[in-house]
């Protein structure tokens, strides 16, 4: 099924293997801040953040892609 | 008769604080971060006593507290009393007191202390709730900083860690400084009641043997369990006697 995958061109590069380990590093403390309204909402943002940081280069996108 | 002076006390408050810092740390484990279940009673209680001196008394400890508490999980909203404050408070108390007696964690020191400590897990949890509200504010506080563009006050996160290992830290260094009380209490106990204690102690286990079978959420688990409490507590007269 991956060879028939459609790869836009204008997709951005796949993360390094530094970055899934601080993401998984991070996932750890998923529910730190355990909260009954949103449960594990704000440790997910938190752990996705090194992600963040490679696919959105601009501080400004990245912060509206966090508070999607 | 209440006499707390034949401690030594500058160890006592050293033991307090060793008990503080890993019971603080084993009550962010349970829920906060790694979840590496070490927090659990029958993990918790081995380690935290052989900080303190006697992990054989811990072990003692940590085993029926383990099987009391296996059906409690917190899953969602749902909040169960604290095993890793009552675990840790129980040890906190029990394990230095055992030391100073010479008699080591036996059936009558770990009932009384039980009886002492139990109301903790219920505290334990009110404390759980109040920390979870608090996220909630730190959730509102990250969320107001995101939108106006701080990717990083996802950071926020991990402040939501700073409750549990301070409410927990405290009430096990709160209960080593207690412990000079225990001994006095226990010393106090006539033999009648250190006998009641020890019978206490082993219906303490058959009520764990009961409450651990029927955390088997099966139709016929509330008939196992009373199998496995009238087993247990057969046991326990049969290889202790009543006195």
């Amino acid at each position: 099924l991956s060879a028939l995958a459609v790869v836009p061109d204008d997709a951005p590069a796949p993360l390094s293997t530094a970055t899934l380990l601080r993401v998984f590093w991070r996932s750890l403390f998923l529910q730190a801040s355990w909260n009954p309204r949103g449960m594990q909402n704000l440790g997910f943002d938190y752990a996705m953040g090194p992600a963040l940081e490679a696919l959105y280069a601009d501080p400004q996108k990245r912060a509206l892609a966090a508070a999607a | 008769v209440l006499s707390v002076h034949a401690f030594d006390w500058p160890d006592l408050i050293a033991a307090a604080l060793v008990a503080g810092l890993i019971a603080g740390l084993l009550g962010v484990e349970r829920k906060g971060a790694f979840q590496l279940m070490v927090s659990r009673p029958m993990v918790l209680a081995p380690l935290l006593g052989a900080a303190l001196g006697d992990a054989a008394g811990g072990l003692m400890i940590g085993v029926p507290l383990e099987l009391l508490t296996l059906g409690g999980v917190s899953l969602g909203a749902a909040i169960p009393e604290n095993e890793t404050v009552i675990a840790a408070a129980m040890t906190s108390l029990v394990v230095p007191a055992g030391l100073k007696l010479g008699t080591g964690v036996d059936e009558p020191l770990a009932a009384l202390g039980l009886l002492l400590v139990a109301p903790l897990g219920a505290l334990g949890r009110q404390l759980e709730r109040r920390a979870e509200l608090y996220n909630q504010d730190l959730v509102d506080r990250a969320r107001a900083r995101v939108q106006s563009g701080d990717a990083g006050a996802t950071r926020l996160n991990l402040r939501g860690l700073v409750w549990p290992f301070a409410f927990t830290a405290l009430i096990a260094l709160a209960c080593v400084l207690c412990a000079p009380l225990l001994v006095a209490l226990r010393r106090a106990s006539p033999p009648r009641l250190v006998a009641a204690f020890e019978h206490g102690w082993h219906l303490v286990w058959a009520l764990s043997a009961a409450a651990a079978i029927r955390a088997i959420r099966d139709p016929r688990a509330a008939a196992l369990s009373a199998v496995a409490a009238a087993a247990v507590a057969g046991l326990a007269v049969l290889a202790g006697g009543f006195h």
